[in-house]
């Protein structure tokens, strides 16, 4: 790409062709407010020994719509959270991109914003066609904004994205469905929240979309999830490109390097056994600070490296591994309630949520009903143990009752560190002590 | 939970009239019901040709109103359960319309409208944690306000509300065998607005209600059937609960009360006026509570608690703080309205000033506490409501580690009643809750 140029290329094509090449694409979640930064993190991104797109993660004024005080920052040349696409004039950021993205790394815009019109306007100025987020994802576990509000915003958003398509140029909208507060949302809601809102973007235009799933408690549940949501994307979205994008674990990170690097490596692993064709890392230093590139980089060879080692394919959709506990039956159920409601997808979302047939445990926005709680079971794996209004009592396999405590949960929220910290810490003991002292 | 108990709202029984009963062999038999105070009752959308939002409801009248009903039964010697009523759902004072219960099974309603969905939910806990094995229906279903119990059978309306699928799926999960009546006038929506139960062998009902199909149905069945007449279906009088002897029912019924006196029913009329402005009566306010259930509700400490305000700052998007101070309080006894991240300061100030919370609690963790726990006290405080409620604030305050002995003096002079940090916090603030129950409590 050239500065000046229209927008070339597509960011779905690019992870479906290297899908299919065996390849699994690695992403990093990475931004930063100063454009020559920015441009030398997108350019190590491109170089790492791995298959890469890249990321322009947004500063958290942007995402909240406050330009004025993003403006000032870069006046000033304070440091922000991300890169302030809006605040900086489009040149600039064309800059950046120049002669780095391509058809050969298609470069996503990442924000969280509820109401993304301006971000998306900006990202469409300067060449760009690729983003993340949703009416529902991007607004309920982050923000005050009402639900009506983003939908509406959303809708226009993707229409805006939608009329880019055209010879060469394929616009491309990922779900954020799939993380839902990061922690503690069971499986099936997080697989129907991904499929809803590539409904929404396919019914505002977009033909080029990726389901999301962030890494949980439990490999062999996580695994159901993956397939399911391959199953569930190929029933609902028969005529869109699509694919599969991974998040690798998004709660609270372990904070030995040997947890952080196994929780990656095993994040790395599901996405190849399950046929996900993306995968967002984190990086080692996660629950200290915000990455540097080399971080960045390092999270993005071994992820790729991990990928490798691992025999893609090994699962198909309908290969339920094994067992199917029921999260593709529950999925379903969630989707059908919600679109039988209305034909207006984000009407039938808003609906949805105000009757509770969508409604996320422990979620505080005031349009999520709140009426649902979740627990990790003896197991590992994720459980409902108050469903409210979802209607999934039909589908719903009976678990334990685990109505969690305060120190429940704060045991919960810490599950995935403890366990992996656990077992670096015992492999740390277990080594010579001369490999200690050396270490 | 009784309500009132020898309290002011306390009311006069409209005790039935003993001396008509000189004919009667009527017998009264033991009923369990479950009503819902009309806490937050109120007419804001129209889902029948009742309702007009815009006649403004009375709603200290529709109190009293709800009282008399639930006082004829407990002075009848019927118990009557209360399920808490839920803000924001002003129907659910209609419990009838909440499930279908028998033998110890809950079929929980799944409203037509949107507007009342969420009761559903409130059911479903309410009798899954008192043993009931219950679950939602599939389909539409309003509970008793369209299933009825007559004899052996099931009365099960539809034609407005309740789906007919959901008629076979309530005689599958209920084991009774349906009788579907197809309702054709929009005034008389459910099933219980139409018709009545008397006792095991006797209805009342208005014809011109039903189908002419469901109206032959009802012949055939009910041979002896009171027939209710124009002005006394108008006057809601169908909308009524029997024990098999004492009828109550909403008043002004005048043919169909005295067509019970004269088979031997003790009628006992009952004021319903700021009901029917929802289209309610007696029946919509009863739901029947067949077959007791062995085991007996887990008791939740009183409400003795303080009423807490969580919140965080207005830059602070992080919710799980919140979720674990909301769930630690709540443990402690006390009620949380929880207002959840990214709370702008007006939004907090105008919410304490609708709750007059005894406890306010800031958290934050994202580093900007201090400097915005500044502005958000100032404006607490500025309110002259405010200026003596209990405000703390707590998290991780600062970019840098723990604020500072300094930040904290800071904090404190500026209104925060106590600031807590990071490790030792937890426990130093359930020292505070303590404290400052003991001196609400006193």
């Amino acid at each position: 790409m050239t500065a000046g140029a229209g927008p070339t290329g597509s960011f779905g094509g690019f992870v479906t062709r290297a899908h299919q090449a065996g390849r699994l694409v690695v992403q990093p979640r990475m931004g930063m407010s100063s454009p020559r930064a920015m441009r030398a993190g997108l350019l190590a991104t491109k170089h790492a020994s791995a298959t890469t797109v890249g990321t322009i993660t947004l500063d958290s004024y942007t995402r909240m719509g406050d330009h004025h005080r993003a403006r000032a920052a870069v006046a000033a040349g304070a440091e922000l959270n991300g890169y302030p696409i809006v605040a900086h004039d489009a040149a600039t950021t064309r800059g950046v991109l120049d002669g780095v993205a391509g058809p050969d790394f298609p470069v996503q815009i990442r924000h969280g914003s509820p109401c993304p019109d301006d971000i998306v306007g900006a990202l469409i100025d300067v060449g760009l066609h690729a983003t993340e987020g949703g009416p529902v994802s991007y607004c309920l576990p982050y923000s005050r904004a009402p639900l009506d509000a983003s939908i509406r915003s959303w809708a226009r958003s993707c229409e805006l994205l939608a009329g880019l398509a055209g010879p060469g140029v394929q616009p491309h909208l990922e779900t954020f469905g799939g993380c839902m507060m990061g922690q503690l949302c069971p499986p099936g809601l997080l697989i129907a929240m991904s499929v809803l809102e590539c409904l929404f973007f396919r019914q505002h235009g977009l033909r080029s979309v990726s389901l999301s799933y962030a890494q949980q408690t439990h490999p062999e549940q996580d695994a159901e999830a993956v397939l399911a949501l391959r199953r569930l994307a190929a029933e609902w979205l028969p005529d869109v490109d699509s694919h599969v994008v991974l998040y690798a674990y998004m709660g609270v990170y372990p904070r030995t390097n040997g947890g952080a690097s196994r929780l990656l490596a095993d994040a790395a692993r599901l996405a190849v056994r399950t046929g996900a064709a993306r995968l967002i890392v984190k990086t080692v230093v996660e629950a200290y600070r915000i990455p540097s590139i080399t971080d960045n980089v390092d999270a993005l060879e071994t992820a790729a490296a991990a990928a490798g080692r691992h025999p893609p394919g090994a699962r198909s959709p309908g290969d339920t591994g094994t067992g199917d506990t029921g999260i593709y039956a529950e999925a379903s159920a969630l989707i059908e309630a919600v679109v039988n409601l209305r034909p207006d997808l984000g009407r039938a979302l808003a609906d949805a949520f105000r009757s509770g047939y969508l409604d996320v445990p422990y979620c505080l926005h005031p349009d999520n009903a709140g009426r649902t709680r979740s627990y990790i079971d003896g197991t590992g794996r994720l459980q409902w143990s108050g469903i409210g209004s979802l209607p999934i009592r039909g589908v719903l396999k009976p678990t334990g009752s685990g109505e969690l405590t305060s120190d429940g949960l704060l045991a919960s929220l810490s599950y995935v560190e403890r366990k992996y910290d656990n077992a670096s810490l015992e492999e740390y003991l277990a080594m010579p002590v001369q490999a200690v002292v050396v270490g | 939970m009784k309500l009132s108990a020898g309290g002011a709202a306390r009311l006069a029984v409209a005790a039935p009239n003993p001396e008509v009963s000189a004919v009667a062999s009527r017998t009264a038999t033991h009923h369990r019901y479950l009503m819902c105070p009309p806490t937050y009752f109120d007419v804001v959308y129209s889902i029948n040709p009742w309702m007009d939002p815009g006649k403004p409801v009375d709603p200290r009248l529709a109190l009293l109103q709800w009282q008399r009903i639930h006082d004829v039964f407990v002075e009848l010697g019927h118990p009557v359960e209360l399920i808490p009523p839920v803000p924001g759902l002003p129907d659910m004072v209609f419990a009838a319309n909440g499930a279908t219960v028998m033998d110890g099974r809950a079929l929980v309603a799944r409203f037509r409208y949107d507007e009342r969905a969420a009761e559903s939910a409130a059911y479903l806990d309410w009798f899954a944690a008192r043993g009931y094995q219950a679950r939602q229906a599939e389909w539409t279903n309003e509970g008793e306000g369209d299933f009825l119990m007559a004899g052996g059978w099931l009365l099960a309306g539809s034609g407005f509300r309740t789906d007919r699928r959901s008629h076979t799926e309530s005689e599958e999960f209920l084991g009774r065998p349906v009788i579907g009546l197809t309702l054709v006038d929009d005034h008389y929506y459910h099933l219980d607005t139409a018709l009545a139960v008397l006792d095991e062998r006797t209805v009342a009902y208005y014809p011109a209600a039903f189908a002419p199909g469901s109206q032959e149905i009802l012949r055939a069945l009910f041979p002896d059937a009171i027939i209710a007449t124009d002005a006394d279906a108008r006057a809601f009088g169908l909308n009524a609960v029997s024990d098999g002897r004492h009828v109550v029912l909403p008043a002004g019924a005048t043919s169909l009360v005295a067509q019970l006196r004269e088979r031997g029913f003790e009628p006992a009329e009952v004021e319903v006026s700021e009901l029917l402005r929802a289209g309610g009566g007696v029946k919509c306010c009863t739901l029947e509570l067949r077959a007791p259930v062995a085991a007996e509700p887990v008791s939740r400490p009183a409400a003795s608690g303080l009423s807490v305000v969580v919140t965080s700052v207005a830059s602070d998007s992080h919710n799980w703080n919140l979720v674990y101070l909301q769930l630690a309080l709540e443990e402690l006894g006390h009620r949380v309205l929880n207002l959840g991240p990214c709370v702008p300061e007006e939004l907090l100030v105008s919410e304490c000033l609708r709750v007059r919370p005894d406890l306010v609690v800031v958290s934050s963790v994202n580093g900007h506490g201090l400097i915005d726990g500044m502005a958000l006290i100032a404006l607490i405080r500025a309110c002259p409501e405010l200026a003596g409620t209990p405000v703390v604030i707590g998290g991780k305050l600062g970019i840098a580690g723990p604020a500072g002995q300094q930040s904290r003096d800071r904090l404190r002079s500026a209104g925060f009643d106590a600031v807590f940090e990071d490790d030792s916090g937890m426990a130093a603030f359930r020292r505070f809750t303590e404290r400052l129950t003991t001196r609400v409590s006193t």
